[in-house]
């Protein structure tokens, strides 16, 4: 636990040292409000909610590529590797480092509820889920993003393939126009990661929903794991 | 010639494969306590990688890594405690300073936290790393990079170091303090260091491994390597009033004479190298052949093997016998 937590802090050190974390975080925010503001018609967080996940799916890949990319290419997976460290350790660490930094962006869009709270009356229910919401979903891209980095030891390329397969993630249900049948429609449809978001932001925790995402971090860490130690075969 | 007793490292039969390259090839070898073993040999002969197998980045396709009596891929945590591993590219990380890395080392090597601050002002000293300990990595030179690559492999006091090429790319006087520091360490650590540079190897191991193509050349001390393929006599001679080719020619020409080379001839004056074979005296011959000639012998001089040749000659032979 205490090994996961040195190098979730030096991961941490690292994204809020270089300018790219506060360049993130003002762009994210900017553009988050210029939208929300532009569509606001009611006092609820659902414009703001969908704004950032959208936002998310193109930032996401510019904030994990590095975590592994970078290493690989320093040659500082050396260091990692023969320390006293397992995998496990490596991933989660740099993984939470990653949710932290979204966490810092998705406190300071906390100033949109303030505001609905000082002009309006919203409903609480919708907005506490949809944040629950926003971080698993966001979660989810994060994991895939990670696994992304660690593919290859340049980040353009790894932002890219990441781009790409968040972009199939969401468009898979598509797929139903290629390959028909009921039960591959359901297949898709239970595996785009959309299509899971919708329910929090109506105010509805459905724990189908939660566990798809939960899986689905899960499998892309494990497949980040898999991927390192395959690399030194 | 090998004493069995507790060996610190031991290496059995190490094989590693890429795909159809074969990088390294059934390599053995062990270190006592206290050792200092040297690898050698030209680039791409594999060091790297028996490194990277010893300090379990890589796993080997076959063959063992015990360190300690332990084997590195059944205990790999413990086992890399034990172990501090400068690599042949300092895996520093640029953002930091050289303090705040350090600190990151150590708590990943498992340092306890009381321990920390203590190890890390006493490396920081041992290194002579003061001056830049709050600079950021990324502003330091190439030697001040060397040697906090070093202080990182030294944070957690670990027994055996494994040094890649401690000393590329420094400027000589930095060659004197890295070969000094390991001098040092080599009182308490066991120490396998790499190189290239023979001189470099001569100035700090008991030991040394030749390594060419993967495969193992030579085991030995210093001195059994030299003598090893002695009885093989290089001879430098020269003469005056005599044309390169004649004189070429004419030592070719003696009995008992495996090859001969030119070395200079500078107006009207031939320097030539001249290897005897097997046991041959063949300084009289040479004598008899400047007064047939008419040549006036300016030098006759006896060249010992260093330790290049023996290593030019090892990893010649090896590619002979490939051919």
């Amino acid at each position: 636990m205490s090994k996961t937590y040195f190098i979730f802090k030096r991961e941490l050190k690292s994204l809020f040292v270089s300018p790219l974390a506060y360049v993130m975080i003002a762009v994210f925010l900017g553009l988050n409000s210029f939208f929300y503001v532009s569509f606001l018609q009611e006092a609820s967080m659902r414009g703001a909610f969908g704004m950032m996940s959208m936002l998310l799916i193109f930032l996401m890949p510019l904030i994990t590529m590095r975590t592994f990319a970078e290493e690989l290419k320093s040659g500082t997976d050396e260091l990692l590797m023969t320390s006293p460290l397992r995998l496990t350790h490596i991933v989660a660490g740099k993984y939470l480092a990653v949710l932290a930094l979204l966490l810092t962006i998705f406190l300071l869009t906390g100033q949109y509820v303030f505001i609905l709270v000082k002009y309006g009356s919203p409903d609480w229910g919708p907005i506490i889920t949809g944040y629950i919401g926003l971080i698993l979903f966001s979660g989810a891209l994060a994991s895939l993003g990670v696994f992304c980095s660690s593919l290859t030891r340049n980040q353009m390329v790894a932002a890219v393939i990441s781009l790409g397969a968040g972009l199939f993630i969401i468009g898979i249900e598509l797929l139903t126009g290629v390959i028909h049948g009921e039960l591959a429609a359901r297949v898709l449809e239970t595996l785009g990661i959309i299509n899971h978001y919708a329910d929090f932001d109506k105010g509805v925790i459905d724990s189908t929903h939660v566990i798809y995402y939960l899986a689905f971090i899960f499998l892309f860490l494990f497949l980040t794991v898999r991927r390192l130690d395959a690399r030194r075969w | 010639m090998l004493n069995w007793g507790e060996a610190m490292i031991e290496v059995k039969n190490v094989s590693k494969r890429y795909g159809s390259l074969r990088a390294v090839t059934d390599v053995s070898f062990r270190l006592e306590k206290g050792e200092v073993l040297g690898l050698l040999g030209p680039n791409g002969a594999g060091k790297t990688t028996l490194m990277r197998i010893m300090t379990g980045y890589l796993p080997a396709s076959e063959g063992v890594v015990t360190i300690d009596g332990r084997n590195i891929n059944e205990a790999p945590l413990a086992v890399k405690k034990q172990i501090g591993y400068l690599p042949e590219n300092p895996p520093l990380y640029g953002d930091m300073s050289v303090k705040s890395y350090l600190q990151f080392t150590a708590e990943i090597k498992g340092v306890p936290r009381s321990q920390r601050k203590e190890r890390i002002s006493s490396v920081i000293e041992m290194i002579s790393l003061e001056t830049v300990a709050p600079r950021l990595i990324e502003n330091l030179s190439k030697g001040y990079r060397q040697r906090v690559g070093l202080a990182q492999a030294l944070i957690h006091n670990p027994d055996v170091l494994v040094l890649d090429e401690p000393t590329v790319g420094l400027d000589p006087h930095q060659i004197i303090e890295i070969r000094n520091l390991i001098k040092n360490l080599a009182k308490e650590h066991t120490i396998i260091l790499s190189s290239h540079i023979l001189p470099e190897v001569s100035a700090t191991c008991d030991r040394v491994v030749i390594l060419n193509e993967g495969k193992v050349v030579a085991v030995d001390t210093q001195q059994d390597l030299s003598s090893r393929i002695q009885g093989e006599e290089l001879l430098t001679v020269e003469f005056q009033d005599a044309g390169e080719e004649d004189v070429i020619s004419a030592l070719n020409g003696m009995g008992n004479v495996a090859k001969s080379t030119l070395l200079q001839s500078v107006g009207g004056s031939v320097k030539a190298s001249v290897s005897s074979s097997r046991g041959k005296d063949i300084r009289a011959d040479l004598f008899r052949l400047a007064v047939d000639r008419g040549w006036t012998m300016l030098e006759l001089s006896h060249q010992g093997l260093s330790l290049e040749d023996v290593f030019l000659k090892l990893t010649c032979e090896e590619a002979q016998i490939d051919e």
